[in-house]
């Protein structure tokens, strides 16, 4: 391997490292200012009643219970942490204790018979962030 | 036109430099997509137009800013998993040929033209064989498309019209996005590729794998026939082999199908011009999905030979005209299917790669689909003025005209820019050999 492919491989790899870091920037800003759960988590602080989320294409599957869990978000290992707000779908069966310890957080039921017509709670319309395997 | 030794032409470059934007800003995914993905696409966008804009021009740029991109794709496609859940080898097989361009990029930048050669077929080697086992270690992907595609040429390879059977929801009810398919809603050719694949091996992604190596071997074989210097033949080669290409089969998306085509296409227009058979290939570009309406377009429009374009649109038409005379109305149904669905606002897929998604994230406005037919046929009419015809003229054209429609689409995902991106390395080649008119 000569002097200039080694030269062309370090530049390679130090271009490589600084994108690695910019998406990571990118991705730090992205949990600092615009995560959904996050700011759903910040609005149900100034309104008990405002929704956790309306829509979005995840949906309710048969059977399911949508659970509202607030659940502890870190970046990067414990960098950065926030409290995060969400809607979970999950077979009834399932229960917002088994569900709280499964995602290390604390939820509770929201839609106990979920609907595309909900417009009351924090999970509407049937639409949930997460879903739990049937 | 040919470059020196490490530079090409501004025109080559610039292309060059959009596709690898485009494909980094389409490949980003999830919650970057908004803020990183979306002004990448659009600065990529914008290259094509630089590149569009330089076409006349004797100039020449070196390749130090597309081996920057080079390295920024691998790393932008390391930082997205595989799109389903496989074994474990596979989640590691799977990002090789995203690791190892960062290594190899130095051979393609400062080796021998026999170390160059040698580590652009070894990210072909690689990038082959991952795609090839990617059905295999994928086998049922929680894919729409892939069930509907399955259903449909299983259904007519047991004679039942593919229009006519319903496929099962893969998603089992977990989405809703604001429409529902349940029948086949592309073009026939795509099934009519899929059924011996499914007869063979049970499974229409193996034809959709051997669709990179196709594009490779004709993409080179062009570019040689055009005097373009081995060096760039290289380069692009590993620009190649960087789209999402193993995303694109697990996915079993026609798109690798339509980049073999385009391919043909640029193969067949580099061994003479005028000839029916590179009409052909063009032609079925629109034959295998819907969105490539402006490129055929352009392509009458530059091409100026009626008996090749005649034959040309023949074939095309004979891919559809017996499933319309099997059944009309299914047929007509299945087609136009997504077209319809696009008119319900609530089919507006805000998490696309697009401007018009961005807008109805932010100010909650979401535009009609008739924006994104209106921008494919501004982008086409804009870049035939400014564009001369020649295959160059016409794959740069081709792909402006696609990427200003998907960015102000109702729906626009790394498949659709992955299409768009390989024009633009197609058209780089075009654009770094000897001028070839149509």
């Amino acid at each position: 391997m000569t002097a200039g492919v080694t030269r062309a491989i370090v530049r390679s790899i130090v271009t490589a490292a600084a994108t690695a870091l910019l998406l990571m920037t990118a991705n730090w800003i992205e949990f600092t200012t615009l995560c959904p759960q996050h700011r759903a988590w910040i609005r149900r602080q100034g309104d008990r009643s405002a929704a956790i989320r309306s829509e979005g294409y995840m949906v309710a599957r048969p059977g399911d219970v949508i659970y509202a869990c607030t659940v502890q978000h870190c970046f990067a290992g414990s960098f950065d942490c926030h409290t995060d707000l969400a809607c979970y779908c999950a077979p009834a069966t399932v229960g917002s204790g088994t569900l709280g310890g499964m995602i290390g957080g604390s939820c509770s039921v929201d839609q106990p018979h979920p609907s595309r017509e909900d417009d009351q709670g924090g999970c509407r319309h049937s639409r949930c962030d997460e879903q739990l395997p049937p | 036109m040919n470059g020196r030794h490490g530079t090409l032409p501004a025109a080559a470059h610039a292309a060059l430099v959009a596709s690898l934007l485009i494909t980094a800003g389409s490949g980003i995914g999830g919650r970057l997509t908004p803020i990183v993905g979306v002004p990448l696409a659009v600065i990529g966008f914008a290259w094509a137009w630089i590149a569009a804009r330089r076409t006349r021009r004797a100039d020449t740029r070196s390749f130090n800013t597309v081996y920057a991109l080079l390295s920024v794709n691998a790393v932008v496609a390391l930082n997205v998993g595989p799109p389903f859940a496989g074994p474990r080898w596979y989640a590691v097989a799977y990002h090789i040929p995203h690791a190892m361009p960062i290594v190899l990029v130095g051979f393609v930048s400062a080796g021998s033209s026999r170390a160059r050669a040698i580590a652009a077929w070894i990210a072909v080697a690689v990038t082959s064989a991952v795609v090839a086992i990617t059905p295999v270690a994928v086998p049922t992907p929680r894919m729409d498309v892939w069930m509907l595609t399955q259903t449909a040429a299983r259904a007519l390879l047991t004679g039942t019209h593919p229009y006519t059977v319903s496929a099962p929801d893969v998603y089992g009810g977990a989405y809703d996005f604001g429409y529902t398919a349940t029948v086949y809603p592309y073009m026939p050719l795509g099934l009519v590729m899929a059924a011996p694949a499914i007869a063979v091996f049970g499974d229409y992604r193996f034809a959709l794998a051997a669709a990179f190596p196709i594009a490779v071997v004709l993409s080179r074989r062009a570019a040689r026939r055009l005097d373009v210097p081995a060096h760039t033949v290289d380069v692009v080669t590993l620009a190649l082999a960087m789209q999402p290409w193993a995303y694109l089969v697990a996915a079993g998306w026609m798109e690798p199908a339509m980049i073999a085509c385009a391919a043909a296409f640029f193969y067949l227009s580099s061994r003479a011009r005028g000839g029916a058979a590179s009409a052909v290939a063009f032609m079925l570009l629109p034959a295998l999905k819907q969105y490539v309406v402006a490129p055929a377009l352009l392509f009458v429009a530059m091409y100026r030979r009626p008996r090749a374009i005649a034959i040309g649109a023949a074939v095309a038409a004979m891919t559809v005209a017996p499933f319309l005379i099997w059944n009309w109305s299914a047929t007509t149904g299945g087609i136009t299917a997504i077209a319809r669905q696009m008119n319900n606002p609530a089919a507006f897929r805000t998490d696309s790669t697009s401007v018009t998604a961005l807008i109805a994230r932010i100010w909650d406005v979401r535009v009609g689909a008739w924006l994104s037919v209106v921008a494919q046929l501004a982008g086409a009419a804009a870049a035939l003025a400014v564009l001369p015809r020649g295959v160059a003229g016409l794959l740069l054209a081709s792909a402006i005209s696609l990427l200003a429609s998907f960015l102000v689409g109702t729906q626009a995902f790394i498949n659709y820019y992955a299409f768009a991106a390989s024009l633009l390395l197609f058209a780089a080649l075009a654009l770094a050999g000897r001028p070839q008119p149509l």
